[in-house]
């Protein structure tokens, strides 16, 4: 799908190879300036190789990175002045407070002190650590270290953000927070790569999103457009007794419909999407002066796509 | 931004409390238990010029022995008795004391060990017999009288050629002796001889030493060697330094890697205040040891710089190998910790023969052991008149930290990694 908007990063036919494993296979990919994107994938998928390749810190065997239109290199400073990083595990200095780790880190890209100053108190201000300032990173719960984690990563205000899993292992008010906050940083012009385990969050963060496997890409798009184009079935259940055999068979040979089962009153109805669905279903039980006692629907979520593509075997022996 | 890397690089190595520990408490602890266990080492066993070797000369033949005694006062003293130096003689000077005596009370103060040994006035001059001497002392007794019977070949050759009618007149035969300048000469010649031969005889680093059992302060040379494993214990800094601005290393390495920050301006930043902390720690032990009543030398300024020399070849080799190698940060600190082990066992920390063992079978081991160039080095500064030899020892070290910092320079290079 074409596009006008502005390419933030472009991965052209990327490879990176440990010994005889691909870790990333020929991978092409472009996230537009603005946008949240996500990066989904199995353990061993290749998303932190990605993210490490993107930023010049890991040598690839082939392809090339572009980030807002210059060639990436480990030496290209002045691209690695607008990148902020957030790794996957909490990483800061134990012998620094709250404050001093994220003083310490925007000081890396900011050499006027008080615009410094202003710039660590808001994003302390954002992370919701106000209370915890003078506190060192062993005395901060999983989740306060997670949004320390963070505010370290952006507190310099960067034009690109890599967030790496930043909610594993928080409780639901902490990814609450952090969830907010990355809407907040895409409301402020930010470009977002986001890489998470987490279904729901994509849906409810990403604009659009990748799914990788084996180094891969295997589809992108929106959360909508990935559901669609996979070949889930919409399961459909009802609660009705008395089906008359003809209205059973109407619906067997229904060619939208791939698995019927009528046992004592429950009618389990597998329906391709954007076939007969639940209201066609319904429509022909009004005709035929049917009641169903109740009804459910369950659609594909992109959970289900997401195992649907990348196999439901476990994948951390990869 | 340089600034701000250096407050913090500060801050971070200072707030820990590990690095405290292990860095700063550790080899307090273990100075500490040193010197305890050593003992005595604020009174060291014996310096050369304070236990001078004691002799009885017999006096059968009086020409002979009284120009051996005067020969003998030029480098220390009469009276076997006297317990305390005489004070026209400068402490240094005493190298020996001597008896005139007769056959019988010789043997007697030999056997009561009051005298080291019996050497009889004679042409030649001959030592007759050794009671409780060791070899350095005897080897230095032989040089003495060597020294004297060249001296005496001399004086008889002019004498012989003037029987002999050689010289024309009495004015040339004036002409010929010795005059008092250039005996004085032949006095300080023989002085240095006798030194340098003592400092080769003592040299615990070299293979063809002698056995050090009765001389210079054996304990001491445990010191120093202890000293110098402590000037050299921060290599795990080093390795932990580099650690910290690697990607591939640590995660804050990582994070450090992706910032807009040159690896090289990185390192400085970081290496700086550690190595300024680590010199201060050296210094402060020493101080501490001193405090101790550890003699290690007068030469204050020397030492201080072979031992801030020594810190800094240490933090150096630890960043050399973080850059250079490739296994994992646990397996770095724990190859920092034995090494310094190592290089301190080749020193003689923990048996002072060592050194001439690895000087014997591996000599090269001992040209490129920075403890070893460290503890020879003090051992030098303690024992040898010039400062020669220490010098050399200055240079190695000079050396070894041009290379390190050449191949961490080097190694820093890579920017980006085949594996995170």
């Amino acid at each position: 799908m074409k596009t006008n908007r502005k390419v933030a990063v472009k991965v052209n036919n990327l490879v990176k190879r440990y010994k005889e494993l691909v870790a990333i296979d020929h991978l092409s990919l472009e996230i537009y300036e603005g946008e949240i994107f996500g990066l989904l994938g199995p353990n061993g998928s290749g998303k932190s190789t990605l993210i490490n390749s993107i930023l010049s810190l890991l040598k690839y065997d082939q392809g090339e990175v572009e980030i807002f239109g210059q060639k990436m290199k480990p030496t290209a400073y002045n691209i690695k002045q607008q990148i902020g990083l957030v790794p996957q595990e909490p990483t800061v200095y134990e012998e620094l407070t709250v404050y001093g780790n994220i003083d310490y880190f925007c000081g890396l890209y900011i050499k006027d002190k008080a615009e410094r100053q202003a710039l660590v108190e808001e994003a302390i201000e954002f992370a919701g650590l106000n209370d915890f300032v003078k506190f060192n990173p062993s005395k901060l719960s999983g989740g306060l270290l997670r949004r320390l984690n963070l505010a370290c990563g952006i507190a310099h205000k960067p034009k690109l953000i890599f967030l790496d899993e930043p909610t594993v292992a928080v409780d639901p008010q902490s990814r609450n927070r952090i969830l907010e906050g990355v809407k907040e940083l895409r409301a402020q012009g930010s470009t977002i790569v986001y890489t998470t385990h987490y279904m729901e969050e994509v849906e409810i963060l990403c604009d659009r999103l990748s799914i990788l496997d084996k180094g891969s890409v295997l589809v992108t798009g929106t959360s909508a457009e990935i559901i669609a184009m996979s070949a889930l079935d919409e399961n459909i259940e009802l609660e009705i007794y008395g089906m008359p055999n003809h209205i059973l068979q109407e619906l067997n040979d229904n060619s939208d419909i791939s698995h019927l089962d009528y046992q004592d009153g429950r009618l389990s109805i597998k329906t391709k999407q954007g076939g007969i669905g639940l209201l066609g279903i319904l429509h022909l039980f009004e005709e035929n002066s049917l009641t169903p006692i109740s009804v459910s629907s369950k659609k594909p979520t992109l959970n289900d796509v997401f195992l649907e593509i990348t196999g439901k075997e476990l994948k951390d022996n990869v | 931004m340089f600034r701000h890397l250096l407050k913090y690089s500060f801050k971070i190595y200072f707030y820990n409390k590990a690095n405290m520990m292990w860095n700063f408490i550790f080899p307090f602890v273990f100075i500490s238990v040193f010197f305890l266990a050593l003992g005595n080492l604020s009174n060291p066993t014996v310096e050369f010029s304070k236990d001078p070797i004691k002799i009885a000369i017999i006096d059968t033949d009086q020409q002979e022995a009284d120009n051996i005694a005067e020969f003998l006062g030029n480098f220390g003293e009469e009276g076997i008795a006297e317990q305390t130096k005489s004070e026209e003689t400068s402490s240094d000077d005493v190298f020996i004391k001597y008896q005139l005596t007769d056959v019988e009370n010789a043997e007697q103060l030999l056997a009561d060990q009051a005298v080291q040994a019996i050497v009889k006035a004679g042409n030649p001059v001959e030592i007759q017999a050794y009671n409780n001497l060791s070899k350095v002392k005897s080897s230095l007794l032989d040089q003495f009288l060597e020294s004297y019977e060249s001296i005496r070949k001399t004086t008889t050759m002019i004498g012989d050629r003037y029987a002999d009618e050689k010289f024309s007149d009495l004015e040339s035969f004036a002409g010929s002796q010795l005059s008092e300048q250039e005996f004085n000469e032949i006095m300080k010649q023989t002085k240095m001889d006798i030194l340098a031969k003592h400092e080769e005889t003592v040299d615990l680093f070299s293979d063809e030493s002698e056995s050090t059992e009765f001389s210079t302060s054996p304990l001491l040379i445990y010191f120093f060697a202890c000293m110098a494993y402590i000037a050299f214990y921060p290599l795990n800094t080093g390795v932990s330094t580099l650690a910290e601005i690697t990607a591939n290393q640590t995660g804050v390495g990582l994070r450090n890697s992706a910032t807009p920050i040159s690896k090289t301006k990185m390192f400085f930043a970081v290496f700086i205040p550690r190595w300024i902390i680590h010199c201060i720690f050296t210094l402060v032990i020493y101080l501490y040891v001193n405090l101790l009543g550890v003699n290690l030398g007068n030469n204050y300024l020397q030492i201080i710089v072979l031992l801030l020399l020594g810190t800094t070849s240490a933090v150096l080799t630890g960043t050399a190998i973080g850059a250079l190698f490739n296994f994992n940060t646990g397996l770095k600190i724990g190859i920092s910790i034995a090494l310094p082990l190592v290089f301190g066992f080749a020193s003689g920390m923990m048996y002072n023969g060592m050194p001439r063992i690895i000087a014997q079978y591996i000599p090269w081991f001992n040209e490129m052991n920075p403890i070893g160039i460290i503890s020879k080095g003090l051992y030098m500064l303690y024992s040898d008149t010039t400062f020669t030899r220490f010098n050399q020892q200055i240079v190695s070290l000079l050396i070894i930290i041009g290379i390190m910092l050449i191949v961490t320079i080097f190694g820093l290079r890579r920017n980006s990694y085949e594996s995170i």
